[in-house]
């Protein structure tokens, strides 16, 4: 018996036995729901006490169903083939961001994409730019650090005692709902070009969190913000690639909030 | 397969990519350039002999490849101010591309035609 048949009995009884009736069919690129896939898993490992560089390593993956998704199929080979396979994941629901890497060849949450659209043989590794510390767990501090430097709080008026309600119009709330959004996931960061190159680029996702303070009407610190964002490090830094926009699991319109935050502080230190 | 791997993007990243090298190919053109026409000031000869040269069907097609550079990095560069300051061409960055790609293979041919006009047509020039 196929180990996902032990943890998932419906899928392991009924869909297997269907599975050993017909070949998943891929009909113009056609999947049926109801197909059994066998994944042919690639990922680039590297354990930093053993390996010199990193290695692909490959993995079949049996019993699989279009809607699961790359992570189930990551799961299969953690919980029943490797356990040392290092991921990292939380929610498992596109809402935490814990699980941001390269799926076949671009930004991805894990837990989003579905096997019926990645295909059969898909290749997983980490996210670029910030170091691995095993397989495709890689260090978040830098990208925490460049987060914390816009100062993603809300900054209010020294004279503001705070006791009541910050109230805002609908209208208001509207102008930065968009960068609510982020997860903090890297996607962003981790696809962008210049970042790949050069570190201390202060990366999308921190300046999507900027943006959300600096459009919001109860914020005071705009100010701080732009010295940070003005700075080399800064907004100026952006080559408009689009790549972080591509790679947002969220969908949130990343490069124009860019360019929105650039047109504020062009109008306000010109 | 080996370690590394080409991220995939799409237009955009392929754009930044083109964008970076027809950077350079139209920096060290400038450089060539600058060493070439202040030839005159060393002789006039020197200066007529070394612009002959350009007359030779490698460096007419090298020419030819420096038009598409410069005009590909040039209209994509309005592109990428456009991004810049309006928000439509934000949205409509993808249209933009195509503008400018279809702008310059239309004036890159005929223009490039004119360069490789005289080996064309079988009279060579210088």
């Amino acid at each position: 018996m196929p180990p996902s048949a032990v943890l998932f009995p419906e899928r392991g009884g009924k869909l297997a036995a269907l599975g050993s009736l017909r070949a998943p069919s891929r009909h113009n690129g056609y999947v049926a729901p109801t197909d059994v896939l066998t994944v042919t898993l690639r990922v680039k490992r590297f354990n930093p006490e053993v390996d010199r560089k990193p290695h692909w390593q490959e993995f079949t993956v049996e019993d699989m169903t279009p809607g699961d998704r790359v992570l189930d199929a990551l799961h299969q080979v953690k919980w029943f083939e490797d356990g040392t396979l290092a991921f990292r994941r939380s929610c498992a629901h596109g809402v935490c961001g814990s699980d941001a890497m390269v799926v076949n060849g671009e930004n991805a949450l894990a837990c989003q994409v579905l096997l019926g659209d990645a295909g059969t043989d898909i290749t997983v590794e980490a996210i670029r730019g910030l170091p691995v510390v095993k397989d495709l767990v890689v260090d978040m501090a830098p990208f925490f650090a460049q987060y914390r430097s816009v100062l993603p709080w809300l900054l209010t008026p020294t004279d503001d005692p705070g006791y009541g309600e910050r109230r805002q119009s609908p209208e208001d709330r509207e102008r930065f709902d968009d960068t609510t959004k982020c997860i903090l996931c890297a996607a962003c960061t981790t696809s962008c070009p210049v970042f790949w190159t050069n570190g201390s680029y202060v990366g999308p996702a921190a300046i999507v969190q900027a943006h959300r303070f600096i459009f919001d009407s109860r914020d005071a610190g705009t100010s701080e913000r732009l010295d940070v964002l003005g700075d080399r490090t800064g907004v100026w830094r952006c080559r408009t690639a689009f790549n972080c926009t591509n790679a947002c699991p969220r969908g949130i319109k990343v490069t124009q909030a860019i360019q929105e935050v650039k047109r504020v502080i062009l109008a306000d230190r010109a | 397969m080996s370690s590394t791997t080409v991220y995939k993007g799409r237009s955009g990243q392929w754009a930044f990519v083109a964008h970076r090298i027809t950077g350079v190919l139209v920096f060290l053109f400038l450089l060539l350039h600058i060493v070439d026409v202040s030839l005159i000031n060393l002789s006039a000869e020197l200066y007529d002999e070394v612009h002959q040269l350009y007359g030779n069907v490698l460096l007419r097609l090298f020419e030819v490849g420096l038009l598409f550079a410069l005009l590909f990095h040039s209209l994509n560069g309005l592109r990428l101010v456009a991004v810049d300051f309006f928000p439509g061409a934000v949205r409509n960055e993808r249209r933009l591309l195509s503008a400018v790609v279809v702008l310059t293979v239309a004036v890159g041919v005929p223009c490039g035609y004119v360069i490789m006009k005289p080996f064309i047509d079988g009279t060579l020039l210088g």
